[in-house]
């Protein structure tokens, strides 16, 4: 469970000298080396690891400090076969080889409502469940008293070897009260997925912070077969009041990925793909790594994964088929108005193909968002992702991908000083915002979203909920109290106190150099350590 | 009325617009840090008569981040009116702002232009600017907003460009409009 307010307050007292004596606040609990059973009987500044309270895990061998010394290469262009103009790409993509640390378990095309099963052996600490839609089996659409929603994947009734329920689908979220208003608490739950992913999905466990305990304290997850059945929205209807009978149609290839990464640092590889134009500053694989601003980027890049224990590994830039630039990104601009399947951006991600279990970005020069002419749109982004997680390990699926927008920041400003410089250099703006799309790809929300009334299934991150954090005078326009919020949560209303906080973080859905230092959490870390992208 | 007058009653109603206070100034630098999450432009209006004023200060901001003035344009189209228009055009007509705020000017222009006056904004650009990606993104513009007007042209022009295949959206975009005005038909 979060810890409660008391506590957040005890904490901030503790970090900040008074000048009176008497005020040092001495942790309490289990000091390292003592037995536990879970991470609220050890020190709050400890863990319970493997029965014995400690500090953290082990380094990887893989990264001895990060954030490492990351190599910058050309690589080949990715051998996507030009499907032909007007023709949607959506094919089962076969998973690479993670060896030695990761395997992956085939479990085969299962029909909606099909059980499957798979292992977990001693030592594990992750896994992913990847579910693709085999050709055009599940329906599109669904019908729910709100209208037609898009047909999403998920898993459902998920239980480990004692049967214990990790993930119900149709299940309820337990609740949090902060400053007199109820809020979703999905730190609390043990396995979590925000829905809304459309054909492909991967599904992490763990991804909560309960769950990290879990896997924390006994060295690993329960060995043993666990069992799912797989599913989808047009099968099982996760809303109250859905108009539509089950359909059953969904075939999904269905693979299980088990990971041994239990430490307190990891590689991370990231293969990057040009969407940009010829005359671009990044107009080439070969002029990107002549570029003394992608030695920033990558630098900068670095420096913020290295927040989350990640060494960066290899980066390597690939130049696009020339089909698929002129097709998806002309001009070097990505248009994000299709959000489909066969829109170009779902359609542009199925060009990396390269084989590779890393993190798969896509740089273009600018981005299009959908115009704003209603409340649901708005002003275009600086990047996205197509799923959270990314697919790790199954390269070139729909929503696999992650695309940046260079907006000419590259080298903008002054970026000759050492260390990410927010405020003065554009290369470091854009490698913040890289960082952000990545950590999603690794399994990372945002701590607090937009309207302030919806927080990340960690517990050791700070929310901002808009009735206690918003001026006063601002409050009345709060999601919790109006139907038509314009209240927003910024950086500054979000870096007051412990109980207002999370606005430094990276996954902070603003980026604003005054307040972002694109700091981690402790949780935010091992979750995107235990992600299979990582080595 | 003049188009003298036409000008100069825009460009009063420019004037008009209140300063805004730090604290709204400091909202509207926050917002346009989004990531990925997009900000709808009621939330912009709700801060008041003077956050018009602090995101047309940004859009023009020669120094500031590329992208802050990109998503202040953005803003400023999606709450609309003349002073948002006449901020379109002076950033436009600078020639040495980052290409993609000026390409944003042109996408923003189109939209507040509209159909009807679309065609007589963006056709210099689509001409006669000197960056083919920011006549590429007029032709995108024009066939986006007003492809009655501005398709002839735009293919016309296409068959002229050093690299016609810049001009590849623009002219999908206005295939697409000619099969839909012959199935209305």
């Amino acid at each position: 469970m979060r810890r409660p307010l008391a506590a957040f307050a005890l904490a901030v007292l503790a970090g900040c000298p008074s000048g009176k004596e008497g005020s040092t606040v001495i942790p309490t609990g289990k000091v390292v080396g003592e037995a536990c059973s879970a991470g609220s009987q050890c020190r709050s500044d400890l863990i319970c690891l493997a029965g014995v309270c400690a500090a953290g895990p082990p380094a990887a061998a893989s990264c001895a400090a990060p954030p490492g010394s990351p190599q910058i290469v050309a690589g080949l262009e990715p051998t996507a076969p030009d499907p032909g103009p007007e023709v949607c790409v959506s094919v089962v993509r076969s998973p690479v080889s993670f060896a030695p640390d990761a395997t992956v378990q085939d479990l085969g095309p299962l029909q909606v409502g099909s059980s499957a099963t798979f292992a977990v052996t001693s030592g594990v600490s992750s896994f992913l469940l990847f579910q693709q839609r085999v050709g055009n089996t599940a329906a599109d659409e669904f019908a729910t008293a709100f209208g037609m929603l898009t047909n999403a994947v998920t898993p459902t009734d998920l239980r480990a070897p004692d049967g214990t329920l990790w993930y119900d689908d149709t299940a309820g979220y337990p609740s949090v009260t902060l400053g007199g208003k109820t809020y979703a608490d999905v730190s609390a739950i043990l396995g979590y997925d925000p829905g809304f992913q459309a054909i492909t999905a991967g599904f992490p466990v763990p991804n909560t912070s309960r769950a990290l305990d879990v896997v924390r304290s006994a060295g690993g997850l329960p060995p043993g077969n666990w069992t799912f059945k797989v599913n989808d929205w047009a099968f099982q209807c996760p809303f109250g009041d859905c108009n539509s009978t089950p359909n059953a149609s969904g075939v999904y290839q269905v693979h299980a990925v088990t990971h041994t990464l239990l430490a307190s640092t990891g590689t991370l590889d990231v293969e990057v793909y040009l969407a940009t134009d010829p005359t671009s500053a990044l107009s080439t694989a070969a002029v990107a790594v002549a570029n003394p601003e992608t030695a920033r980027f990558v630098a900068s890049l670095g420096t913020f994964l290295g927040n989350a224990g990640l060494c960066l590994g290899t980066v390597t830039f690939h130049d696009l088929p020339g089909w698929a630039r002129a097709r998806y990104a002309a001009n070097g601009t990505v248009d994000l108005t299709d959000a489909s399947a066969c829109g170009d951006l779902n359609q542009l991600f199925t060009t990396a193909v390269v084989r590779s279990r890393a993190v798969h970005l896509f740089l273009a020069d600018d981005l299009i968002a959908p115009e704003s002419v209603s409340s649901t749109t708005g002003i275009s982004i600086a990047g996205v992702d197509g799923s959270i997680p990314g697919p790790s390990g199954f390269p070139g699926t729909i929503n696999g991908g992650a695309v940046v927008g260079l907006f000419d920041e590259l080298g903008v400003g002054s970026c000759s000083g050492g260390g990410p410089d927010l405020a003065r250099c554009g290369t470091d703006r854009v490698a913040y915002v890289a960082a952000h799309e990545i950590g999603h790809w690794l399994g990372l929300f945002h701590p607090t979203e937009k309207d302030g009334t919806w927080f990340d299934p960690v517990a050791d991150t700070d929310r901002c909920p808009c009735y206690s954090c918003a001026p006063f005078d601002a409050r009345g326009s709060c999601a919790e109290v109006s139907s038509k919020a314009t209240t927003f949560m910024t950086n500054d209303r979000c870096t007051l106190s412990a109980s207002c906080g999370g606005g430094k973080n990276l996954m902070f859905w603003l980026l604003d150099p005054r307040f972002s230092t694109g700091e981690l959490s402790r949780d935010q870390g091992q979750i995107v350590r235990l992600n299979p992208a990582v080595r | 009325m003049s188009l003298e007058a036409v000008v100069l009653a825009l460009s009063l109603t420019a004037q008009a617009a209140p300063a805004p206070s730090p604290e709204v100034r400091d909202q509207v630098r926050a917002l346009l840090g989004n990531i990925d999450t997009r900000v709808p432009p009621e939330t912009f209006r709700a801060l008041g008569p003077g956050a018009e004023e602090a995101l047309a200060d940004f859009a023009r901001e020669e120094q500031g981040s590329p992208l802050r003035r990109v998503h202040a344009l953005e803003a400023l189209a999606g709450l609309g009116g003349a002073r948002a228009e006449a901020v379109h055009r002076e950033v436009l007509a600078r020639s040495t702002a980052p290409r993609a705020v000026r390409r944003a000017a042109v996408r923003g222009l189109g939209r507040l232009a509209g159909p009807r006056r679309a065609a007589a904004e963006l056709s210099p650009v689509l001409e006669q600017d000197s960056d083919p990606v920011v006549r590429a993104t007029a032709a995108e513009a024009l066939a986006a907003h007003a492809p009655a007007d501005a398709c002839a042209r735009i293919r016309a022009r296409a068959l002229v460009e050093p690299a016609p295949s810049r001009f590849h959206r623009a002219l999908t975009t206005c295939d697409r409009a000619s099969r839909a005005g012959s199935r209305r038909r």
